[in-house]
């Protein structure tokens, strides 16, 4: 039975994951991020590659997580970003609209220089939290409900108190698939 | 419409408060008009206000003038509340989109703080000596001149050119000194633009009169920022429009604590204008993209 397995069949090595310091520029996630996600399968880029990056601190503990919302969120936040972001858009649309300016699309033409701008940011400033962990030797059910417990689609995997891994919510789908399958 | 239109038909509206200013003035009818209000439920005033600066907000976005410039002679025109609040709202009209467009404008790099900051300097402080002489003056003294501002403020829009890039051979001492210069990308053809300044002391004595004006009068100050930036002072047309808006934040805001500390910020006048301008500028926005299908607003 699928489910009574254990996490450590299904993990991702830590070390064919996407690592980044806290410290880097987003610029340099993205990058790690782009070039795994598309080195799954050569020559195109699938489902299954990972759409999220560790966040490491100096020392090389977890400290965060970055996935491609939280990025495209920081990229361009007057159109991923919350209301106050598209709000700030639209006064500088009505600043340049009540100057009687024939541009008034200026966020979006500046988009180019933003983007290059915005990854400048420091990845410790954006990531999201890890919200929770699992044990290798823990069953796949109990990853399962954690991850819907705290609305998360990945889970760093601990043997005791070394991170060697991640589960992917991805992975459950696939081996629960299997079940109609077998 | 073409630009000369659109500013012809702000004007005629302009013309028209200002007749019934003068009138108001001339007849020194100083706070409410009694008779004729006396019997209408109290909530009738915010409602008209909400609604009438809603379409100001429109006609603003659609005109291609501020919000605070329309505010103060129509609603002392044609509403019988005492200059005084008019002057006190419409300085928090103007503060509202600035600061709406504020941070907006520091990300895209385009409000300059090394320009703003020398002329907010001068414009914030002489808009406390503006608003304070305001309040000190006979209310008819101030509609008089507020009516001559206004023809003043049309013959401007009327016959100001503007220049996208002026041409600056050489930046001046004073600039030079306070590194008021920048770099620029233009966004539509990505083109890097090396921008700087001249004409500085003419430039900061006209913000002395710019800041005046704006504290007496209450009507934000684009309007003069704008050609001043561009057209005297060689700064790009982009950086103009942003650094100006961006300097009513704070140039507005000197003045606006004078009204506050003084009363004349009542929240019955200021909510519903302040809701209906910025409810009528987003919605402009969107009227100028079916205006003009080749925008594309986020």
């Amino acid at each position: 039975m699928p489910l009574t397995r254990k996490v450590a069949d299904l993990i991702v090595p830590i070390n064919d994951y996407a690592l980044v310091s806290e410290d880097s520029p987003l610029s340099e996630a993205i990058l790690a991020l782009r070039k795994l996600y598309c080195q799954v399968e050569i020559g195109k880029c699938t489902e299954a590659g990972h759409r999220n990056i560790l966040v490491l601190d100096s020392k090389g503990r977890l400290v965060g997580i970055l996935d491609f919302r939280t990025i495209l969120r920081t990229l361009i936040p007057e159109i991923a970003g919350g209301l106050t972001a598209r709000l700030e858009a639209l006064g500088v649309s009505v600043a340049f609209a009540q100057a009687d300016s024939a541009e008034l699309d200026e966020s979006r033409l500046s988009f180019r220089a933003r983007v290059i701008k915005n990854a400048d940011t420091k990845v410790g400033h954006v990531m999201l939290q890890v919200k929770g962990v699992i044990q290798a030797e823990d069953d796949l059910l109990k990853a399962l409900k954690l991850m819907y417990a705290n609305k998360i689609t990945v889970l760093p995997v601990y043997d005791k108190e070394e991170l060697i891994g991640v589960l992917r919510e991805s992975d459950l789908f696939l081996m629960v698939a299997d079940i109609i399958t077998e | 419409m073409t630009r000369t239109g659109k500013m012809g038909v702000l004007c005629l509206a302009l013309l028209l408060s200002v007749t019934l200013l003068a009138g108001n003035g001339l007849a020194g009818e100083g706070v409410m008009a009694a008779d004729a209000t006396s019997s209408a439920p109290w909530w009738m005033w915010p409602l008209l206000l909400l609604v009438v600066t809603f379409v100001m907000g429109v006609a603003a976005v659609l005109g291609g003038v501020g919000g605070g410039v329309l505010f103060v002679p129509i609603i002392s025109g044609f509403f019988p509340f005492h200059l005084d609040f008019v002057r006190g709202a419409g300085l928090l009209v103007a503060l509202s989109g600035a600061l709406a467009a504020g941070p907006g404008l520091l990300k895209m790099n385009l409000a300059s703080l090394r320009l703003a900051m020398p002329v907010a300097l001068i414009a914030s402080s002489f808009a406390i000596l503006g608003a304070m002489v305001g309040l000190a003056l006979p209310t008819q003294v101030v509609q008089i001149a507020l009516g001559v501002t206004i023809l003043g403020i049309c013959v401007l829009m009327l016959i100001a050119k503007k220049s996208t890039v002026p041409d600056v051979p050489k930046a001046d001492t004073i600039s030079s000194v306070l590194r008021i210069y920048g770099v620029y990308q233009e966004a539509s053809t990505g083109e890097i633009i090396d921008w700087k300044i001249h004409r500085t002391w003419q430039g900061l004595l006209l913000f002395v009169a710019i800041g005046i004006m704006a504290g007496m009068f209450g009507l934000g100050a684009g309007w003069a920022n704008v050609p001043v930036l561009n057209l005297l002072m060689g700064a790009p047309l982009k950086i103009s429009v942003a650094t100006s808006k961006f300097l009513l934040s704070i140039t507005d805001t000197s003045a606006a604590w004078i009204y506050l500390n003084q009363g004349c910020v009542i929240p019955m006048i200021v909510v519903p204008s302040l809701i209906g301008i910025m409810a009528g500028s987003f919605v402009g926005v969107r009227l100028l993209k079916v205006a003009k299908p080749g925008l594309v607003l986020i």
